[in-house]
């Protein structure tokens, strides 16, 4: 017997079409226990992305997600075992999804759900925290730069999906939100092993946009100032510093 | 394959939402066991509570992902993030599939049936060879659930007892899957229980199975999403009158109870190891 049973069996999982394995059984009548094999792989593929896209889920519908869920599987399989890896992609699917096109922030909801998903399973590594700093000399401070950690996700939209998607957490009662397009920003990280997010302003936003590519405090201010005079970057690099947005420093 | 020093005893297998009461959890004996790869994460919560849990009570590895039975030998990244998680957690048992689940580098949630075939061995036992090789200790292979029935060269128990020949793994006999392979394909347990060597079994598994949802009881799914059944059961205590003691675990992966309705089956799968030890017969 040849090594072909593998591919007449991967073939019968992806498409439903299981005559090839005839020569394989005993009896062609097993054939229709095949659907076990395909159901367990769609029906699990479903899981997995029903668990890591809460949010999405509970915006479109079971009966809708299942059906998108399983496009994707198609359209992108999963090449590792380890399944909170699996389904990087998804946002960007649905962004090209016909029958979702209406919905014109569920991508960016999406992007959202594997914000916190990343954040719940990022590295453990050290926060920077202000008792790192004592020693620096107060001029040196601006020169610093601070990357973020790597829990810490900035997720951008051009539609309130931060709102929409915090509104749909968990058991929360929806809130009413306005749909009009307009810059959006959030922050989610982790912080004491628990997953945090909080709404960011444009200016909150471009400063830790440009910590995270590698500009030092001092520029990164500037950058925030750019976007609102008076945008207060020593508030929010105090906060940062608190509560574990910061990692270690470039040097 | 139990602790030195320690009879074996019944454990849970341990999910992230019964994490704060399988630590505050007293009974004696009680372990755990996880799936590898749903802890190869850079870090956070969950790696963080298996270090607590490992602790205080002994924890072992049940991979799903090395697909052992397939074509391909096992991935050198994955065997990589294995090895890790066994210098963090040093588990008492770790155990894989005679499965496969990845092909021309695509995976399938599932564990697929392995052709019993003589290739099929040849290349079952290399790959058994290479996890042991980057691991560095011996590994418990598990028994499927079988649902085709096949044309074979080599039976079941045959292709099991070889392997452990050839590559001196132990075996995990999943007691649910016996029963559901049995059932689905008409072999006769007893035979199949003379085949294996009985010293090779450093585990057993215990789970819940349903009927087909269209072909009803003429296919027996093993869902791990229901209670253990009678008959597994009853095979489970006459695989302990006839093994002896051996560490068993209580598997449940869907329709996931409160923790206390977990405990209650372990407590019944324990009581048959103290009866055993007893010299009684267990009356569960």
């Amino acid at each position: 017997m040849s090594d072909r049973f593998h591919d007449e069996l991967v073939a019968a999982i992806t498409s439903g079409e299981a005559a090839g394995l005839e020569p394989w059984l005993t009896t062609p009548a097993a054939l229709r226990r095949m659907a076990v094999y395909r159901n367990n792989v769609v029906h699990g593929m479903i899981e997995v992305l029903r668990a890591a896209y809460p949010v999405v889920e509970r915006l479109v519908g079971a009966g809708f997600f299942a059906p998108m869920a399983k496009a994707y599987w198609q359209a992108v399989p999963p090449t590792d075992p380890v399944m909170s890896h699996y389904g990087e992609a998804f946002a960007d699917f649905i962004d090209g999804y016909a029958p979702s096109a209406g919905l014109v922030y569920l991508g960016d909801v999406a992007r959202l759900d594997r914000a916190w998903l990343e954040a719940h399973h990022a590295s453990d590594e050290p926060a920077l925290d202000a008792g790192q700093l004592a020693g620096l000399a107060p001029e040196a401070l601006p020169q610093l730069a601070p990357r973020l950690h790597p829990s810490v996700h900035l997720c951008t939209s051009n539609w309130p999906a931060y709102a929409i998607w915090r509104s749909n957490r968990d058991d929360a009662e929806p809130a009413r939100v306005e749909l009009r397009p307009a810059p959006d920003h959030a922050l989610v990280w982790r912080h004491r092993g628990t997953v945090r997010h909080r709404a960011l302003s444009s200016a909150d936003h471009g400063f830790l946009a440009a910590l995270a590519q590698g500009q030092t405090l001092q520029d990164a201010a500037h950058a925030a100032a750019s976007v609102d005079a008076g945008h207060n970057a020593a508030d929010l690099f105090g906060e940062a510093l608190a509560s574990s947005i910061l990692g270690g420093s470039r040097s | 394959m139990s602790i030195p020093g320690t009879p074996p005893s019944a454990g849970l297998g341990l999910k992230p939402e019964h994490y704060r009461p399988a630590l505050d959890e007293q009974a004696a004996g009680l372990w755990f066991e996880v799936h590898p790869e749903n802890y190869m994460s850079a870090g956070g919560p969950r790696l963080n509570w298996l270090d607590a849990i490992r602790a205080k009570a002994p924890v072992s590895l049940h991979g799903v992902g090395l697909s052992l039975g397939g074509l391909e030998p096992p991935d050198p990244a994955h065997l990589r993030r294995w090895k890790a998680l066994l210098d963090r957690y040093e588990p008492v048992r770790i155990s894989e599939h005679l499965a496969w689940s990845v092909h021309s580098g695509t995976y399938f949630n599932d564990l697929l049936p392995t052709p019993m075939t003589r290739l099929a061995l040849d290349r079952f036992c290399e790959h058994v060879d290479a996890m042991q090789s980057a691991l560095g200790r011996s590994v418990l292979i598990e028994n499927p659930s079988r649902y085709l029935p096949m044309r074979e060269e080599i039976p079941e128990a045959e292709f099991l007892a070889e392997t452990v020949r050839r590559t001196g793994c132990g075996l995990l006999l999943d007691v649910n899957n016996l029963h559901v392979s049995a059932r689905n394909l008409g072999f006769d347990i007893t035979a199949w229980l003379d085949t294996i060597p009985e010293d090779a079994v450093g585990e057993l598994h215990l789970a819940g199975h349903e009927a087909d949802a269209e072909l009803g009881d003429e296919l027996l799914i093993d869902t791990h999403g229901a209670p253990v059944a009678d008959p597994v059961w009853r095979l489970y205590e006459a695989v302990i009158a006839r093994l002896g003691p051996r560490p068993v675990l209580i598997e449940r992966d869907n329709n996931i109870p409160a923790f206390g309705e977990l405990l209650v089956e372990r407590e019944r799968a324990q009581r048959v190891l103290e009866c055993a030890r007893a010299g009684k017969s267990a009356h569960v």
